[in-house]
């Protein structure tokens, strides 16, 4: 059942739509990603839920209750913020504590709740201390600390990683997975990142220019795009989109080609529905590099250069004029500057249709 | 190579105690060299010394051979680039490339051969006349970096240039920022906290903390030999397992609930350790076979290309990188590590004390020897 719905929720600032017309439903307990570029609505669209901004029009539902013209603070959500504010001149208790005490907890259930969620969350050792002595981790530990605390069946997270070193953002991103576990809340997360909504959604609403460009579990969102922009925002380093077109078509085959390359089309379109002008979508980890000429590798193309992530390496190569990025293994034998031979066979539903702006769909439909 | 800049026992007190402590640093003419290291390790400092903008209590400085500890910021041909750019958002990007080159005097040929060649070069020509204040956040990047380029300085210091940036837009700057330090054979010391960003930029890190270098070395080095346990769990996304583990007499290694995972290995030091294993070295299979132990998965992660399985190896939580869509939730694989990627660290005072690589090869010169 869904929990929190949101339907035809617009939004304007000036001269600028910053949500236009977004519907989507989450069910009770799920964890949903609002991904999207700076500027994308999506911190927008959790203030609009959470009521800080009143929509234009189009309605919010929690629990199946319309809170569209209800108080912020009658709504039962937490918020979680980038900028952790907590109070400076509380200790680590007191501030987690907050909310129990704006709704008139009595305090044997505060103490004993804000002992559940500091062990929930490793921090029990920084309940004593002033927030001036945390690390950037340990502040945001307690943070979490205090939106947990109130038990709001709804969690709103803006990018809450986003200010942190690169190691504790990796750290904090695994501990969300078990507060959600744990918790059985719902989860509303806002972030740019993807790689933050692909490890850690049950569901991915994808938004830019202030509209939902596609709703889908991360498999579907990462192995089906919707369109052009999901294919290069979803995916690190992105798709490539490797220019060709149609050369030859008869009753037993269809030929693309594009500057350096020719393939046969993929089976499974209708032939009546050949696209003019073509992208082949190849992801950089189903791009076949090798350093000899094979069937499966027939295309000369250059190592331009490549960029070390450990155990695993991302080749720039200049092929056809373009430069195409491969994601292989770090003992992989085309590891330096140089000649290689590429192959790809992309599949049906990463072939773009330039003119009509749309990725093909296996039955032509 | 010729170095282009060198510290030399280089320490810094701000009253509590030590920020930097006795460094030393070498960086080569067109190197570019990331310090990295978690918030309060000293990188940030060092680079203000270098700056000039603090003043070190010990130590020396010199830049292209000349000792620079004691002139002042404007006299050090150094450019800089910081995390909030700096630009001067009244001028428009034109303006402020020739900025610099005006201060510097440069005559006005040479100003406009210069700016010719930059803007040609680093692809700002469709920005030239605008604001910079109307720029996004990469093209203003580009422009700090192109300002401090233009007038030619020795090194260029970047100070976490990248982190008010979107994760795509810094993996796109990224491969834009090396390829032209590339091209302009530009010295860089670049300092950050993000292992990626030193990993896929630099030709050396050097890897720092409370002060002090830990390790310096290619990217390579740093990760395939980290010197300590620092540097391992800095180093590599996700982060290394670590696992407890024992080495007997003979030298053969075993764990917990594995036993002896392999006899002969004639490690070079014996006692308990924490075993370093790569989540990209556990080899997780779907059928048991004598290297493996069972293991149930307690969490997934999503990595697009692949995933990162969690699960239980005794009492200890694990986790392994594996092809997309192998598993899921709940069922259970057989688990083995690949041994020449094993890191031995002696728990007692963090140091690696060897690998499965030089493992292997101490036994053969052992056996060669007999």
């Amino acid at each position: 059942m869904s929990y929190l719905s949101v339907v035809g929720l617009s939004k304007r600032f000036d001269a600028t739509l910053a949500l236009n017309s977004i519907s989507f439903d989450v069910a009770e307990g799920e964890f949903v990603c609002v991904l999207g570029p700076t500027n994308s609505g999506k911190s927008t669209l959790l203030k609009t839920i959470a009521g800080l901004y009143r929509a234009d029009s189009g309605t919010v539902a929690i629990a199946a209750e319309d809170v569209s013209g209800v108080d912020p603070a009658c709504r039962d959500v937490s918020l979680l913020f980038q900028n952790i504010a907590l109070f400076p001149d509380r200790n680590g208790f007191e501030n987690i504590a907050f909310a129990l005490r704006q709704v008139r907890t009595p305090p044997e259930n505060i103490r004993r709740r804000v002992f559940e969620v500091a062990e929930l969350l490793r921090i029990t050792h920084l309940l004593d201390r002033q927030p001036r002595t945390y690390s950037g981790g340990e502040q945001q530990r307690v943070a979490i600390g205090r939106a947990i605390a109130k038990r709001s069946k709804l969690l709103l997270l803006d990018e809450p990683l986003s200010n942190l070193d690169a190691r504790i953002r990796l750290d904090l991103r695994i501990e969300f997975r078990r507060l959600h576990r744990a918790l059985g809340q719902t989860f509303l997360y806002v972030t740019h990142d993807q790689a933050e909504a692909l490890s850690l959604a049950d569901r991915i609403v994808v938004l830019n220019g202030g509209e939902i460009q596609q709703i889908g579990d991360p498999d579907e969102v990462y192995d089906f795009p919707s369109n052009r922009f999901v294919a290069e925002f979803v995916g690190a380093p992105p798709m490539n989109l490797i220019p060709a077109s149609v050369v030859e078509a008869n009753e037993e085959h269809v030929i693309i080609a594009g500057p350096g390359f020719q393939i046969p089309f993929p089976d499974g379109v209708n032939p009546g529905q050949l696209p003019e002008r073509i992208l082949l979508g190849v992801r950089p980890e189903e791009l076949r590099v090798a350093i000899h000429v094979a069937p499966a590798t027939p295309f000369p193309a250059i190592v331009r250069w490549i960029e070390h992530y450990g155990s695993r390496a991302v080749l720039g190569i200049e092929f056809g004029g373009a430069i195409v990025k491969a994601l292989v293994s770090s003992d992989h034998r085309a590891l330096a500057e140089g000649p290689v031979w590429l192959g790809f066979s992309p599949r049906v539903e990463h072939l773009f249709d330039v003119g009509r702006d749309v990725f093909l769909s296996p039955n032509g439909d | 190579m010729m170095t282009k800049l060198k510290l030399r026992g280089i320490s810094k007190n701000f009253g509590r105690g030590a920020v930097v402590r006795d460094l030393d640093l070498d960086v080569a003419d067109g190197e570019f060299v990331a310090l990295l290291g978690p918030s309060g390790c000293g990188k940030s400092t060092t680079l203000s010394i270098i700056a000039g903008f603090e003043q070190p209590d010990a130590g020396e400085l010199q830049l292209d051979g000349k000792t620079i500890t004691a002139s002042a910021p404007q006299q050090r041909n150094i450019g800089l680039v910081f995390q909030d750019y700096a630009l001067f958002t009244r001028m428009t990007v034109r303006e402020n490339l020739e900025f610099g080159l005006k201060v510097r005097r440069f005559g006005s040929s040479e100003r406009r051969r210069r700016l010719g060649e930059f803007v040609e070069r680093m692809g700002l020509g469709d920005i030239l006349e605008r604001r910079s204040s109307s720029l996004n956040m990469s093209e203003m990047q580009k422009v700090a970096l192109a300002r401090a380029l233009i007038v030619g300085p020795s090194v260029i210091l970047l100070d976490e240039p990248m982190s008010n940036l979107d994760s795509a837009v810094r993996a796109r700057l990224r491969s834009e920022l090396k390829l032209i330090q590339k091209e302009f054979r530009q010295t860089i010391l670049y300092v950050t906290h993000d292992q990626i960003e030193a990993m896929t930029m630099a030709d050396r890190i050097a890897v720092m903390r409370g002060g002090v270098i830990e390790q310096i070395g290619t990217p390579r080095e740093i990760y395939n030999d980290p010197r300590n346990r620092f540097v391992a769990e800095f180093i590599g996304e996700p982060a290394i397992n670590l696992i407890n583990g024992h080495i007997d007499e003979a030298g053969n290694l075993s764990t917990e609930p594995h036993g002896l995972m392999k006899s002969g290995q004639n490690w070079p030091y014996s006692g308990d350790l924490l075993l370093g294993i790569r989540p990209f070295d556990v080899i997780a299979k779907q059928t048991a076979d004598a290297t493996t132990v069972p293991a149930t998965i307690t969490d997934i992660e999503n990595l697009g290309a692949e995933q990162v399985v969690h699960f239980a190896y005794g009492r200890q939580l694990i986790c392994a990188v594996v092809p997309r869509r192998f598993s899921r939730v709940g069922e259970t694989l057989h688990v083995a590590f690949d041994l020449a990627n094993v890191h031995a660290i002696d728990p007692a005072n963090g140091r690696v004390v060897g690998n499965g690589k030089e493992a292997r090869a101490h036994r053969c010169g052992f056996e060669a020897q007999q």
